[in-house]
Order: structure tokens, then C-alpha cells, then sequence
């Protein structure tokens, strides 16, 4: 894939974990989900003839970072309950679970964004996530390639005082 | 975050002590173009010493005063620029513009949103940078430093120290 001449670093162009080296955009089955600072490529997600978004629970935490668990969709901050049924944001059980995200925007107030001609669907923040930051100051764990492609953390640097610049060669 | 360089500092146990501020490590005045960066790392270097007893670590109380609200608008400029990032890396250049356009009216204050775009093409980089700038009249580039320790907040909150940890 060619990059852009110019690079924006840092937290600004965050190149999560699992953005793909080369542009599956011809892939007619697969989904790109640009979820907060994720941007994920993936064969787990679906859009129905709404245009909702479906995306199987178990590929939530590499998508979403999130995680559907009993008491809902849950973040490792906090649990948000959701309708579960047939016209729940949640359909299916175990393995066959899946979670319409386009629904699960609207019931948060997430905004969303979406080129479903492109299969491109693109979610901002939640905003009780944000929000709930403020109840402590405690930085969301987030994830960047360094310039060798190795997959670095803000919690790998637990312990030690950071100190965080973006810049741009611009 | 909405120019660059922005630096924010992280204490210990995850904690953000200081918010997205201007971070250069010189002064310098060009117009309107202002930093006091001298005073920026006198401070950081004052965290980096005493951690958090320094003056310059703001509790989480004192550290949302700082941050401005976040509305929808904000939000959605966000994705929309994400976007463009996404299908400029694809060289889907139309749509990348689309979506950097999306971006730059959702917050016209965001210099990254623009110069990301302008980033591909000299005239825009010089340019419209230039005009973008002249248009600031007496504004200022860059926000003030406010390095001023803040006043005691209001109840009984004390700066944090051992307590909740980050959750990873």
C-alpha cells in the first residue's frame, strides 16, 4: 500500500493494531471499521439491507475494544446494558452472537459515519468511555506501530512517568 | 488534540496529569506565531523530579476544568478525518478529500485537520497554510501556556496517589 509522503504521527493517524499492509479493498466480503483510534479490516462483519453494520460478538474486542458479556457491552471502564432479541442490538447466543453496531451507536448517542458503497463504516467515540475518563484522569490504553512495525502500548510503559508528543513532518 | 507539537503527560499509575498543551522546547515569536517553550520544559522537568507533588500535576478535578466541551461536531469531524486518512492510505483521493473537507468545516479550529489535507501539495502546504494563518488577524496560532498552578479546589480532593491504578 503506498503511503502518503507526508506522516502524521503520533496519536493523530493511529495506525491500531490489525491496520492491514495491503488494502483488502477489493475484498467483497470483508468490512474496514474505523472504531475511536481503531481501524480494523475484517471477514466478521455484515450489512444488512438497512445498512447497519453486524459484527459477531467474539470479533467485538479486536474491532471495538469492546465486550459483550451478561451485563451487556462492556468496556474495561464500564458495562452498558442493550436489548438483546430479535430486535435487540444483540441477536444470537454464544458463538452465534452478533451486535449491530449501527444500532448500539444510536442507543449511546455515538456518532457515526458510513460509505457502505466502499464497505468503510466509521465510529467516534463513546461517549460515556469519554466521559468516565474524567472521573479519574486514567489514559485509554491505546496502540501504534513504531517505525520497525512492532505493535507498541501506552500501559507498556506502566510505571514510568510519559511524556507524549505528537508532531508531523508538515 | 489540534495542532502539533502537542505533548500530555502520564503519571506512574496512568494517570494523565497535564492535557494536550503546546509543547516546544524553545521560545520563539514569528507574528502570531508565539511559544514558551522554555517554560514548558522547566515545568516537565519539574514532574519529572518531584512527580506528584509538583505544582504543574493537576488533579483530575483541576485537569476537566482544562478540557473544552466535546460536542457531536467535534466527534463526527473526527471520524471524518479518520476516514480520509483511511482512503488517502488507499489512494482513494476523492473520497479522502470528501471526508478531509467533512472534517475541516465540523472544526475549522483544528490545524491538523488542514494541514494533513495540504500535507500532498506544495502551494497548499505554503499557501493556503499562509492564508489560513494571515486570517487569524490578532488571534493567536497557538493557545497560551497556562503553567500557572491552579487555585485549591473547591471540597476535600487531594491528588491522588496510590489509589485506582489503569485497568490494564
Amino acid at each position: 500500500m503506498k503511503r502518503p509522503t507526508a506522516i502524521l504521527a503520533g496519536a493523530l493517524c493511529a495506525l491500531a493494531v490489525g491496520w492491514p499492509a495491503a488494502a483488502p479493498a477489493d475484498d467483497a466480503e470483508s468490512v474496514t471499521v474505523v472504531y475511536g483510534a481503531r481501524t480494523t479490516t475484517t471477514d466478521a462483519a455484515e450489512i444488512d439491507d438497512d445498512g447497519h453494520l453486524w459484527l459477531t460478538a467474539s470479533a467485538l474486542p479486536e474491532v471495538a475494544g469492546l465486550e459483550l458479556k451478561p451485563e451487556g457491552i462492556c468496556t474495561d471502564r464500564i458495562c452498558i446494558p442493550v436489548k438483546r432479541g430479535a430486535k435487540g442490538v444483540v441477536r444470537g447466543k454464544g458463538k452465534k452472537a452478533r451486535v449491530d453496531l449501527t444500532a448500539l451507536a444510536e442507543q449511546l448517542g455515538q456518532v457515526s459515519v458510513a460509505e457502505p458503497g466502499e464497505r468503510v463504516f466509521g465510529f467516534a467515540e463513546v461517549p460515556q468511555v469519554r466521559a468516565s475518563v474524567f472521573d479519574d484522569a486514567i489514559a485509554p490504553d491505546f496502540a501504534l506501530e513504531d517505525q520497525s512495525g512492532k505493535t507498541v502500548r501506552l500501559s507498556d510503559f506502566r510505571g514510568k512517568k510519559v511524556f507524549i508528543v505528537t508532531w508531523a513532518s508538515w | 488534540m489540534v495542532n502539533v507539537p502537542t505533548g500530555v503527560w502520564i503519571d506512574e499509575e496512568g494517570r494523565i496529569v497535564r492535557p494536550p498543551e503546546t509543547a516546544y522546547s524553545q521560545d520563539f515569536k514569528l507574528g502570531n506565531v508565539e511559544v514558551q517553550g522554555a517554560a514548558y520544559v522547566a515545568a516537565l522537568r519539574d514532574w519529572v523530579k518531584n512527580g506528584a507533588e509538583s505544582k504543574y500535576a493537576l488533579t483530575p478535578a483541576q485537569l476537566r476544568r482544562r478540557f473544552a466541551p466535546r460536542n457531536d461536531d467535534l466527534r463526527r469531524a473526527d471520524v471524518h478525518f479518520r476516514l480520509g486518512a483511511l482512503f488517502k492510505q488507499r489512494d482513494q483521493t476523492k473520497l479522502a478529500k470528501k471526508h478531509w473537507a467533512a472534517s475541516q468545516k465540523l472544526n475549522p479550529d483544528s490545524w491538523n485537520y488542514h494541514r494533513q489535507d495540504w500535507s500532498y501539495s506544495p502551494f497548499d502546504r505554503s499557501v493556503k497554510f499562509g492564508m489560513k494563518v494571515a486570517g487569524l488577524g490578532d488571534k493567536p496560532y497557538y493557545p497560551k501556556l497556562d503553567l500557572e498552578p491552579p487555585e485549591p479546589d473547591e471540597g476535600t480532593e487531594e491528588r491522588p496517589k496510590t489509589g485506582k491504578k489503569a485497568p490494564y
